[in-house]
């Protein structure tokens, strides 16, 4: 009986727990190397995050989400090599010459990129970051994500009215690791071929 | 004893019939209707009784009458031998509370060209207008801007009903800058010249924002907007903010805006007995939808419900000018009518985008009280 008691408490919990508030969080996209919820990529490697948005339990259309994000890191950490929408427009606010575009500057070893983003419809992925890691082999860098304005925020729900939207913003970790031995010994494999069918065909 | 008291009663109630069968003289207003429903219904009255009526009203008819109409309420019906019997005078009563007919309201004004007559006497008098009630927020003058807000602390733009307030709302047409002038509070100005932004939408509006920033003042609006050729805002309806950085002290809440339909506008609605229907989502909780029909006329009326998922009520009332006001008992029943009101414009011109922007405040029986902002479209009927 007992144990019935401890799962149904445990099912609520859980129940409870999912039903939390609405976020934006960026997430390791699928195929990368995840442990203990840190992304483990090689040096020089790409690290490609998901922008996924999970509405407010109880959330339904019509509703179309959107505002304006920043993320931050190390400039000597991570080089921001781009990202592809999915499904949203990008939102800038003035719009800049020559069109809407995530935005990066540099401020010392800061780097940001701002990026703005509305037609997000539902829970999904806003888009995908693409960064190469170039910090130190065993370094846990990190990837800030929050709001572009820290005082009256951006985020709103657009239909069937505007109204202000609370999210709670998740960035995400990145650890630099050496690359795995096999691929030492595949390269020196591929070396080594290569030499003797040159030293055949001089030979 | 007891005889004495049964006695007592009779002669009470007999008193009055027999000074009535005895021919009591009614006053010509009275007698005017006692006729009238004679003429149907014989047993209103004794036959002697009209006959004085009658012969008391052809005298009156003999009299010269003057050549402007006197008002009804400008004849002191107390002064002649019929005040007894008069619905509008109760002798020493009146020092204790007024009689139970029509008194004369000052503020009461004749509507041209509308008379009461008489048709035994042809005695004409003009028909005088109910005086609108006074809009809660202030009237909106016809051609002019106009809109309405809430307002709350914070930048959530929404709070319990209990720590919201109402404000008359203005901005400027091309959205750099707003005003939010709350009931019992200083004005809110916007910082002034905000950069705007618009892209379009699918539902009809096209999305402004509006942000501007001086010093540690800071300003937005989030709006749905419809626009004009020449890119001026006509209708706008959502978010506004505003708070400053180095105090951290914000206010913020949602607006309805527009340009109240011109006096000739109006004219014209009402001189066509036109219906307009409006529909659209609230602003403060958007999952309620308002629907409001004017019946435009001689004398304009409004009517109206709201639909949310945890509730629904109705309201109706009057339009004077431009402004909508609710009338305590056109409430549905599950409103608590003397803690509600509905106040609106009528927003646009014909031929152009026309909407109402509105305010509700209405406590439900069984439910929170209530408090909100929208901005209503047009809505054109299937024939």
């Amino acid at each position: 009986m007992n144990t019935y008691r401890i799962a149904a408490v445990s099912l609520l919990l859980t129940l409870a727990g999912s039903a939390g508030a609405a976020s934006l969080a960026l997430k390791p996209s699928p195929g990368m190397n995840v442990i203990g919820g840190v992304i483990q990529v090689g040096q020089g490697g790409t690290v490609n995050l998901d922008l996924q948005l999970v509405l407010e339990a109880g959330d339904t259309l019509p509703g179309q989400y959107g505002g304006t994000i920043v993320v931050s890191y190390d400039a000597s950490q991570f080089d921001f090599a781009g990202f592809a929408p999915n499904g949203v427009s990008y939102f800038c606010d003035p719009l800049p010459p020559g069109g809407c575009a995530p935005i990066v500057a540099t401020t010392g070893s800061v780097e940001t990129v701002e990026l703005g983003f509305e037609n997000a419809v539902n829970t999904n992925v806003v888009g995908t970051f693409s960064f190469v890691a170039n910090g130190a082999i065993g370094e846990i860098a990190s990837l800030g994500l929050a709001d572009a304005d820290d005082f009256f925020g951006t985020f709103l729900r657009y239909e069937p009215a505007f109204e202000p939207y609370t999210l709670d913003f998740t960035g995400a970790s990145v650890s630099t690791v050496p690359l795995p031995a096999s691929v030492w010994l595949l390269g020196t494999a591929l070396g080594g071929l290569a030499a003797r069918r040159r030293f055949r065909r001089t030979g | 004893m007891k005889t004495f008291s049964l006695l007592t009663v009779l002669f009470l109630f007999a008193s009055p019939l027999a000074a009535t069968a005895a021919g009591t003289p009614q006053s010509d207003a009275d007698c005017a209707a006692l006729i009238e429903r004679w003429a149907t219904d014989p047993k209103v009255a004794p036959k002697q009784v009209i006959n004085d009526c009658k012969d008391q009203l052809a005298q009156a008819a003999a009299l010269p009458v003057a050549a402007a109409p006197a008002r009804i309420a400008a004849v002191d019906p107390c002064a002649g031998p019929g005040a007894a019997d008069s619905v509008l005078c109760w002798g020493p009563w009146a020092s204790v509370a007024p009689a139970a007919g029509f008194t004369e309201d000052p503020a009461q004004q004749p509507i041209p060209d509308r008379e009461i007559c008489d048709a035994r006497t042809e005695q004409c008098q003009p028909l005088l207008a109910a005086v609108p009630p006074e809009p809660p927020l202030g009237s909106c003058t016809p051609g002019t801007p106009c809109g309405f807000a809430t307002v709350v602390s914070g930048i959530s733009s929404s709070d319990d009903a209990e720590d919201t307030t109402f404000a008359r709302f203005d901005m400027a047409s091309d959205g750099s800058q707003f005003t939010v002038s709350p009931q019992d509070a200083a004005d809110i100005n916007s910082t002034p010249g905000m950069t705007t932004g618009v892209t379009p939408r699918d539902d009809g509006y096209e999305s402004m924002r509006a942000n501007g920033r001086v010093g540690d003042e800071q300003s937005r609006i989030v709006a749905r907007v419809v626009r004009d050729d020449e890119n001026q805002v006509l209708l706008a309806a959502d978010v506004w903010s505003h708070g400053n950085r180095g105090t951290q002290v914000t206010q913020s809440g949602y607006f309805a805006w527009g340009t109240a339909t011109s006096q000739a506008g109006l004219d014209t609605l009402n001189a066509g007995n036109v219906s307009l229907n409006f529909s659209g989502p609230m602003s403060v909780d958007n999952r309620t939808v308002g629907s409001m029909t004017i019946d435009f006329g001689t004398n304009p009326t409004w009517t109206g419900n709201w639909t949310n998922p945890g509730y629904s009520f109705g309201a109706g009332g009057t339009v004077s000018g431009a402004d909508l006001i609710s009338q305590p008992g056109q409430f549905t029943e599950n409103v608590i009518a003397d803690q509600s009101f509905v106040q609106g414009v009528l927003l646009g011109e014909a031929g152009g985008t026309r909407g109402i922007a509105h305010i509700i405040d209405v406590t439900l029986v069984d439910h929170d009280r209530i408090k909100d902002v929208g901005l209503l479209r047009e809505t054109v009927q299937p024939q």
